[in-house]
């Protein structure tokens, strides 16, 4: 239940390329939602798509855009963006990732 | 004579839906299909085990607002009036649209006669083709998403109040097209036209016709039905559908009103 290794991080809005802080996300955002007990019971689910959505600020629901697929089942999409804490809003999808500078 | 009549008295609609429109201050200018360069359209799948199962669209997430108010930034709009857009699904969650950015885009309930209801009747013409078998929902995908207004014309008729498919930009996936096959696939119904299901097609300012005067609606409360009397809802209700009987509405999954 982890990404394959040649998931590609697109920008969406803008020419930039994805920082390294947005690749630490996804990574992060993973990490998140697959430790959740909703993801677990999911079966084969893999991520297919990461997309940073350029108009929103990295701390703003919306800026990291997830999606597993799942074998048979419907695709799951989540948001994730930098916040407070690790937490994942199974119902709404997004998904707070505490902040490096909070993890010190 | 009658589509004549229809038709004159589609236009006297729109002429007071426009002038009320430009008097309540709507953008009139509002894109009215998606700009392939900022939103091409985007599936999340194409499979119809899943897609046509009943509910499955809450079984998608929700867009977050901050990602809506993005959409509308990047089509240009800084102001809005309460009601007068929306954030639509390009493919719509109901043909397997995904909640990605590149399948949103702002569409106007207010602009005459093209808008969002308007969508709403190809999205849901769609889905019943692509759901009974008659396309593949990975054509309905296709379709819609190069351009809603041909699908439109495709699949259930002309166009309302007479206007004519709108053209976008030759990056479009799947370039559209304004000719209208002389014998579509899909045998479209027209609107008035009775089918052995008691379900018709809404005539092109959402009112129903006689033979069928129940008037189905697809809303975030999912498809409901609304009597011509006893529903206070019902003059103000564009439907998307219209059945002859409150049974035919049901058969066809639109609840009563509660």
């Amino acid at each position: 239940m982890t990404s394959g290794p040649t998931l590609v991080l697109t920008v969406i809005g803008t020419d930039r390329a994805p920082t390294s802080s947005d690749a630490r996300l996804l990574t992060r955002a993973q990490a998140v939602i697959e430790a959740d007990p909703h993801f677990k019971a999911l079966s084969g689910a893999s991520l297919q798509r990461g997309e940073v959505n350029a108009g929103v600020t990295e701390t703003e629901s919306g800026y990291l855009y997830l999606r597993y697929d799942v074998p048979g089942a419907v695709p799951q999409e989540f948001w994730a963006h930098w916040g407070k804490k690790d937490h994942v809003g199974w119902s709404s999808g997004q998904v707070s990732v505490k902040t490096e500078q909070n993890t010190r | 004579m009658r589509s004549l009549l229809r038709m004159r008295t589609f236009a006297v609609l729109a002429a007071v839906g426009l002038s009320s429109a430009l008097a309540a201050g709507y953008n009139l200018q509002a894109p009215l299909v998606p700009d392939p360069k900022l939103s091409p359209g985007d599936v999340l799948t194409s499979d119809p085990k899943i897609v046509c199962v009943s509910g499955y669209t809450k079984t998608v997430r929700n867009v977050p607002q901050s990602l809506k108010e993005q959409v509308y930034r990047a089509y240009g709009i800084t102001s809005r009036q309460s009601g007068e857009y929306e954030i639509d699904h390009i493919i719509s969650l109901e043909l397997g649209g995904s909640n990605s950015v590149r399948n949103l885009f702002p569409e106007s309930f207010k602009t005459m006669p093209l808008n969002a209801h308007v969508k709403d009747a190809v999205e849901n013409r769609l889905h019943d083709l692509a759901c009974s078998g008659k396309i593949t929902l990975a054509e309905a995908q296709q379709t819609i998403a190069s351009n809603w207004t041909t699908a439109y014309v495709k699949y259930i008729g002309p166009l309302p109040g007479g206007a004519q498919p709108v053209m976008v930009g030759a990056a479009v996936p799947h370039p559209p097209t304004t000719t209208v096959p002389a014998q579509p696939s899909a045998a479209p119904v027209p609107a008035g036209s009775s089918t052995t299901t008691g379900q018709t097609l809404p005539n092109g300012d959402g009112s129903c016709p006689a033979a069928a005067p129940i008037k189905g609606n697809v809303g975030s409360r999912g498809k409901i039905h609304h009597l011509s009397q006893g529903d206070g809802n019902y003059a103000r209700t564009y439907a998307e559908a219209c059945f002859s009987s409150a049974t035919a509405a049901q058969a066809a999954g639109y609840r009563g009103i509660r």
